[in-house]
């Protein structure tokens, strides 16, 4: 701005394009908001908020799996399946262990973690696959798609993962704070009441998880070496080798990663639905390249930011939950997916100052 | 089958040889007056589905390898700059190329109405899409460009489809199939990796 008022009157349509470049995302979700705050009847409430963002956990995170891999210049086709995976091991791993006889909080606790331990082996052979043998991510994730479904659908023969101890549902399906008028606030478990005393349940705790392992992701891709080596790795990878960074051993942790995320997405499925089943993430997939698009990524990687696919999955969580209270059917949903992202694309293309 | 002619379906199912060796030999149907119920003895040949793929795939392989358009194909994903210098009109051929695609799907499609009478936008058609990257990038083309043919496509899915319907046959669970592609495509690309002399 200073350079400007010094150089003379800057030209105002260009400043208002570059604006617009820069925001035009968060302009756009807002009047998507506001346009379902009127068009759908009840959308205008704080709680339309929590249902978005406790039904859209899997997106924001699978979105987040994404995103890394898609900076890299990578893809992974695999997160959805990987998803499925990690919801059935979870769900028979901490079903077993409640039933061996551990108390069910260590059993959710171990099995959450062994099931993370196995839900990262997929990345690694991608990561692996892609950093070493030089297979095309499209080509080594596809491929650990079509392994993951298989091994999943082995693994409960056709039928749900059942079998979780009645801790995971209350965690899964329970809030972080209830406020009860009179009676007063009680954190994580729902305060003693009489029925039909009206109880505010405030944060899904599936949401609370998700904000915080965004929050750490976000730290970790822009404010960490890590992160500045992965922006450098798909900016260019030849600069980022004889800049001396170990380019694939960064592309192996990004795809472990990957799938790290996608099978904690899973972990949060199990808990919300109390099961698992093989499919279970098949058709996030789409949506969460979608949102790292809309966000402004690039598909040849070097760009993209955690806060802009944040708002790349608003945008379609706010889409899904306004079109269905209105009673629109779910098919719209996809086709105007499929608009605002050849929109979003288009607009990140012929806008000025694309200097990200 | 609401609203289909009887036709369509005898066309996308038929054959077009029957013979029933000592009694007959009939091309494009079973002679008339031909019992219904011993259907099941009579030798089908040479499906109506092969004859329609087989000339799909060679009109699309004599366009590829031979002509103008095949050629301006093969620049642009070798080279946009090149191609462009070259004096291709490289964005008007990009929409030909993506009209192409969308109108083979729609043939697909269609014909897909022919064989099973019906109409449905998903459930048959769920994941052909990463299946026919697969079967191209095993047939030897490049996800990069530049590379490619329509015989090795057409091998490529044949193996493909050699592997599920041979694992079905001998009685695999089908969830083994899925493992079966996926690691077939990852072999198949990284030989194509470890040996880039034999292309």
């Amino acid at each position: 701005m200073e350079a400007a008022g010094v150089a003379g009157v800057e030209p105002t349509r260009a400043r208002v394009l570059s604006l617009l470049a820069e925001r035009w995302l968060f302009a756009f979700l807002a009047l998507e908001t506001l346009y379902f705050c009127f068009a759908a009847e009840g959308f205008a409430n704080p709680n339309s908020l929590q249902i978005l963002l406790f039904y859209g956990v899997e997106i924001f995170l699978l979105a987040m799996a994404e995103l890394f891999v898609i900076v890299t210049g990578g893809i992974d086709l695999s997160v959805g399946y990987v998803l499925g995976l990690a919801s059935i091991v979870g769900t028979k791993l901490i079903g077993a262990l409640a039933g061996a006889g551990a108390p069910p909080a260590a059993a959710l606790a171990l099995g959450a973690a062994l099931t993370l331990a196995v839900g990262i082996l997929p990345g690694l052979v991608n990561g692996w696959l892609v950093a070493y043998l030089d297979v095309p991510p499209f080509i080594a994730t596809f491929s650990m798609l079509g392994v993951c479904h298989g091994v999943s659908e082995l693994i409960i023969e056709g039928v749900y993962a059942m079998g979780l101890p009645p801790l995971a549902a209350e965690l899964g399906s329970g809030h972080l704070l209830y406020y009860a008028p009179g009676a007063g606030m009680s954190f994580l478990a729902r305060p003693e009441v009489e029925r039909g005393t009206e109880v505010w349940e405030i944060v899904p705790n599936v949401v609370v998880l998700a904000a915080v392992v965004i929050a750490v992701l976000w730290f970790a891709l822009s404010r960490t070496r890590f992160g500045r080596h992965v922006y450098a790795v798909g900016g260019n990878r030849d600069a980022a080798l004889r800049a001396g960074i170990p380019v694939r051993r960064r592309l192996l942790a990004v795809y472990a990663l990957s799938a790290g995320l996608a099978s904690l997405a899973g972990l949060a499925y199990a808990l919300k639905y109390v099961s698992g089943k093989a499919d279970a993430g098949a058709g996030s997939l789409l949506d969460s390249i979608a949102a790292v698009m809309i966000g402004g990524a690039s598909m040849f990687g070097g760009s993209g930011t955690v806060g802009r696919t944040v708002a790349g999955c608003l945008v379609i969580a706010v889409l899904e939950l306004g079109l269905r209270m209105r009673g629109t059917p779910t098919f719209d949903k996809y086709v105007l997916v499929g608009v605002i992202l050849v929109g979003a694309v288009v607009i990140e293309r012929w806008l000025p100052g694309k200097g990200r | 089958m609401a609203g289909l002619p009887g036709a369509l379906p005898r066309l996308g199912n038929g054959y077009v040889v029957y013979l029933l060796p000592g009694e007959f030999l009939s091309f494009l149907g079973p002679p008339a007056g031909f019992p219904e119920g011993r259907i099941r003895e009579v030798w089908r040949l040479v499906p109506f589905s092969l004859v329609f793929v087989a000339a799909v795939l060679a009109a699309l392989a004599f366009v590829l390898r031979r002509g103008r358009f095949g050629r301006h194909t093969y620049a642009i994903g070798g080279s946009v700059d090149a191609a462009l210098r070259a004096g291709i009109d490289v964005r008007r051929h990009l929409v030909w190329i993506y009209v192409l695609a969308s109108g083979l799907a729609g043939l697909a499609g269609v014909f897909n109405v022919f064989q099973t009478g019906i109409g449905n936008y998903t459930t048959f058609s769920a994941m052909y899409e990463l299946f026919a990257v697969a079967a191209v990038v095993i047939g030897g083309a490049s996800l990069s460009g530049g590379k490619g043919r329509v015989l090795g496509s057409a091998v490529g899915v044949l193996v493909l489809a050699f592997l599920q319907n041979g694992l079905a046959i001998s009685g695999v669970q089908p969830f083994y199939r899925y493992i079966a592609v996926g690691v077939l495509l990852v072999i198949a690309v990284v030989i194509d990796k470890l040996f880039p002399d034999l292309r």
